[in-house]
């Protein structure tokens, strides 16, 4: 078969081909082969043919080689995981608890940081947000001082031709609730109530971004009386068909609004909430129908929100430094050229903070707050932490229970590296596990999440590179820190110390252990008295009294043809209605408490003031609306008869204050409109806006002047006996479908308008015991794992305690007492600090609950019940073992 | 008990036939000569891999030549496993074949 003297080396790049694919140990016997062969092949049909020959059977090889390899480290894996999972299972129980634990952890830090994610990317998407900024402007006046969101109707105008690097401007004016009707061809009217809108500058079209399924974008809000409408609001009125050309009805009967354009619905994630815009010359239109036009020539009147884009070399710090400049040329009406600048000081507010660090006077709606994404972002942090270091301290302990294995191993050869690497690699797979897990819970949370938070993430928000990122780097950190150490740790016994089954750690050891759980413990602990201090704080405010009658009362939406009838008939209707059994009383008003109330001048005679005159709020209210709203009178009386075709006024008693007025009764004033009145009682401060802030004066304005009060009057407000309500609300019903042909009727309830104010705190209140909860539970899943821990290894001491006659007291303090030091150290470090938080947390309100001592006891009753619980589990358990069983295997 | 591969059954009844002679030149050439079909030395190699790895056939190191460029050869030896594996096989092989009833074929 092979012949000595004719040997041919084999082509030399073929060959190498094949030694790089093939395994070390194959490597000569294959290439032997093929040489045998080869030289057959050479001697029989000569070098080219044989030259071919090789390589194709390198192709033909190639292929089954390769998946060979694979295979085979396929198989060598499946090995490895299965000793592993093997390894994990003996320990079933324990492990069980840390996968756990540490999967809640996850979950938790995963679906708070996705929280931050999104309340940071608010106002981020639009393609110009770096250029865009808001005009806001500081007014102080003596003691009063109000930084507000909107500004004038000129300023826009005038900026623009100041400034050369504005592109442009836009002016926005907030609508709030309006009602649309649309009147088909054929089939019921559709009315909506739609919460969300705005008058806008065509600009504005490019500003968001606006991008147009129907109607073009050219001239869409150049005419008055035009509209443009989100595809969701023309899905709600019109179906799925282009509605350009169509027509709705507003409240105003003299405002009728074409559609002009339908748009892609705004992202969510916006401070800028609207389905439609309503074009700018609708609204001069409006001022002069409403005999207001003056307003529109009126410097210091705030109503309009005013947005610029800046070209994309300027900067907006130089643009403030000389915003003075700008004052100057046109405020100098005002006063000399520092009275002008210290009274208004206008700002250029980048569109990117407002969502999370504006909360001016006048916003376009409840913005986040930038303090509760920090506190997020720690809550998240403090979890994963506490999970985290669980898993380590659960896990170390786990391995000192597999000395004797490891000692076998390492007499048996294997290097520390390998024991380390197959160590880590349980560690890896059992977070990886639990990361596994924790998306799971993620995704089963999510919806739940979203009806909380009023978003709308979903699933694939993961899966999308930063925050895909994000989570790999989650994954990767917890891994580390709870993997190296006890890899490192197990592998760095000496094996004989491992043999002889030395289970005592070492000092060291032991005051690692001990830090980490007084670690947890602290964290636990400062959660809890956070969560409970927040929770009285929110309680405050959910049962303070207002000093008005929330509950119960019936707030109904006056519109159009409604609010005229209504209006022009409350006398009647308000006989009407008292006459039913459960209606208690009945009133207008201009707007729901909890709402935002303008701001007005009060002009009296009797005024003297030697500074600017403070900021008054207004509301509009009819007949009955101190006793409808349970209001205290403490001078004068209610609106009760009133015949005069001047106003009445009811000022609250901080109103009385800031005027310096002596004997406000009978005195006589004017409101901003210039309609005289006369005040005929004082009012017992009570909370008509969120108690966070002081309460403002206000001025309570009835007015008989039947035009005045169409403009003003938007709600009928109904005080019902509690069990009744359902039933006067079908009343109600009845009543308005017969002025509104049918129409819905629109209503709320007055304490549920209220409760809006204070979203933001309940949510956090709400993170907050979630986050406490799982943090406790995480803490406890930890001690257990612990306690179970020590048990064991003391067996031996136990038996000889225990035939030495210890009582089961004694032996119990003997096992639990270190635990309970660890975690009475813990509230030593942890109840200062949280104290001291939760101080500067209050300091957000005005009506401050105070941090009462029972706190600092509940939290500590409920830790140390809970601690010892747990801990006293596995002592029990440990002091009924038998001395005789323990100390058998010495 | 593994149930063999058509190629692992017949390198292993290869490696049977040629006995003290059963090395991968000699083993390729008699599928070559047996079967007909021109296996690559790839083709031969992973299944005698694997049988190796099973434990099927064992391995024994041989002399090298210079026709082989001076690297050695490899011999391989049929295991007990690995008669009990063509065996095995081989059962099976009949148990499916036998009393097998009229064929209903398809597409005539």
């Amino acid at each position: 078969m092979c012949t000595e003297n004719t040997s041919f080396k084999l082509p030399a790049v073929a060959a190498s081909v094949l030694e790089k694919l093939l395994p070390q140990r194959d490597r000569q016997y294959i290439l032997g082969d093929l040489a045998e062969f080869y030289n057959e092949f050479r001697s029989e049909k000569g070098p080219l043919i044989a030259w071919f020959w090789c390589w194709l059977q390198v192709f033909k090889s190639l292929p089954g080689i390769i998946h060979n390899q694979v295979y085979w480290k396929i198989v060598m894996f499946n090995n490895y995981v299965k000793t592993a999972v093997r390894n994990i299972l003996k320990f079933r129980l324990n492990n069980f608890l840390n996968i756990t634990g540490l999967s809640l952890g996850m979950a938790a830090a995963l679906l708070i940081l996705f929280h931050v994610r999104d309340e940071l990317s608010y106002d981020r998407h639009f393609s110009k947000a770096e250029r865009i900024y808001r005009i806001t402007n500081e007014v102080s006046v003596e003691n009063n001082f109000k930084h507000w969101a909107v500004v004038s109707w000129q300023h826009a105008d005038e900026l623009q031709k100041f400034f050369p690097e504005i592109e442009y401007v836009t002016r926005l004016r907030v609508q709030n609730s309006l009602l649309f009707t649309y009147f088909p061809a054929t089939g019921n009217p559709v009315s909506f109530e739609e919460k969300n809108g705005f008058f806008a500058d065509e600009s504005v079209i490019d500003l968001l971004d606006l991008n147009f399924h129907y109607g073009s974008e050219e001239s869409a809000l150049e005419t008055v009386n035009s509209v443009i409408v989100s595809k969701s609001m023309a899905e709600r009125y019109f179906g799925n068909v282009d509605p350009v050309g169509e027509i709705f009805d507003t409240e105003t009967d003299t405002v009728r609004l074409t559609v002009t354009g339908v748009f892609d619905d705004i992202p969510y994630n916006t401070h800028f909430k609207s389905d439609y815009f309503v074009s700018m010359p609708t609204f001069e239109k409006l001022l002069i129908d409403l005999n207001l036009q003056q307003l529109m020539s009126l410097r210091t009147w705030s109503g309009i929100h005013t947005y610029v884009l800046l070209n994309s070399n300027s900067n907006r710090v130089d643009l403030e430094a000389r915003m003075p400049g700008f004052q100057e040329e046109y405020y100098s009406y005002l006063g000399s050229p520092e009275d002008v600048l210290t009274m208004n000081r206008l700002h250029l507010q980048p569109l990117t903070s407002i969502h999370l660090n504006s909360n001016l006077e006048n916003e376009i709606g409840q913005n986040g707050n930038i303090v509760y994404i920090y506190i997020f972002i720690t809550i998240a942090m403090l979890v994963l932490i506490i999970a985290s270091v669980n898993f380590v301290n659960i896990h170390t302990a786990q391995a000192l229970k597999r000395l004797k294995e490891i000692g076998v191993r390492r007499l048996l050869g294997a290097q520390k590296m390998q024991i380390a690497g197959q160590y880590f690699g349980e560690t890896f797979l059992m977070t990886t596990f639990s990361a596994a897990a924790a998306l799971v819970i993620f995704y089963i949370m999510l919806p739940l999440y979203n009806s909380f938070s009023g978003k709308m993430l979903d699933i694939s928000v993961l899966f999308n590179v930063p925050n895909l990122l994000l989570l790999a780097g989650t994954i990767v950190l917890t891994t580390l820190l709870s993997g190296t150490y006890p890899a490192l740790f197990a592998a760095g016994f000496q094996p004989v110390y491992l043999l002889k089954g030395m289970k005592n750690p070492s000092s060291a050891t032991v005051k690692l252990r001990k830090t980490l759980v007084i670690l947890q413990f602290a964290l636990s602990i400062f959660m809890i008295f956070s969560t409970i201090t927040i929770y009285y704080q929110m309680e405050l405010f959910r049962s303070k009294d207002l000093g008005f009658d929330k509950d119960n009362i019936i707030a109904v939406r006056l519109h159009s043809k409604l609010r005229e009838e209504v209006l022009n008939n409350i006398d009647a209707l308000r006989n009407e209605l008292l006459s039913h059994a459960a209606v208690i009383d009945v009133t207008e008003t201009s707007n729901l408490p909890g709402d935002r109330m303008s701001v007005e001048p009060f002009f009296s005679e009797a005024i003297q003031l030697e500074e600017e005159q403070p900021e008054m709020r207004f509301i509009r209210g009819g007949m009955g609306f101190v006793n409808t709203l349970g209001l205290e009178l403490v001078a004068g009386r209610d609106f009760t008869t009133w015949t005069s075709e001047s106003s009445a006024y009811l000022l609250n008693e901080n109103a009385v204050k800031a005027l310096q007025l002596e004997n406000p009764v009978g005195i006589k004033g004017a409101n901003f409109f210039r309609i005289e009145g006369e005040v005929i009682g004082v009012v017992k401060d009570f909370n008509y806006a969120t108690l966070h802030e002081n309460i403002e004066p206000l001025i309570i304005e009835y007015s008989a002047d039947p035009g005045f009060k169409i403009n003003t009057i938007t709600y009928l407000l109904v005080k019902v006996k509690g069990e009744n309500i359902g039933e006067v609300v079908d009343f109600l019903k009845e009543k308005t479908a017969a002025i509104t042909a049918g129409m819905p009727m629109f209503y709320t309830l007055l304490d549920e308008n209220l409760r809006r104010l204070y979203v933001s705190e309940d949510r956090m209140s709400s993170i907050f015991r979630l986050s406490s909860m799982l943090a406790i539970l995480i803490s406890c899943l930890g001690l257990f794992g612990l306690a179970a821990y020590s048990s064991e290894v003391r067996t031996k001491e136990l038996g000889v305690r225990k035939a030495l006659g210890a009582s089961p007291a004694n032996l119990f303090f003997v096992l639990s007492g270190d635990f309970l030091k660890w975690v009475l150290a813990a509230h030593l470090a942890a109840l200062p600090v949280a104290w001291y938080v939760m101080e500067q947390w209050m300091q957000n309100f005005a009506y401050q609950n105070g941090i009462s001592i029972y706190y600092f006891a509940i939290t500590v009753l409920l830790v140390l019940t809970v601690s010892l619980a747990t801990v006293s589990v596995q002592s029990l358990q440990a002091i009924r073992r038998s001395p005789v069983n323990s100390l058998r295997y010495e | 008990m593994k149930i063999l591969s058509r190629a692992e059954e017949l390198v292993l009844l290869a490696v049977w036939r040629l006995g003290e002679e059963a090395y991968g030149v000699s083993i390729r050439k008699l599928i070559i000569d047996s079967t007909g079909t021109d296996w690559s030395i790839g083709a031969v190699y992973v299944p005698l891999d694997r049988l190796t790895k099973w434990g099927y056939l064992e391995d024994v190191h041989g002399e090298p030549t210079s026709v082989r460029g001076g690297r050695s050869k490899r011999y391989y030896k049929l295991t007990a496993e690995g008669l009990e594996a063509l065996e095995h096989i081989k059962t099976v092989q009949q148990t499916m074949w036998s009393g097998l009833p009229e064929p209903n074929l398809g597409r005539g």
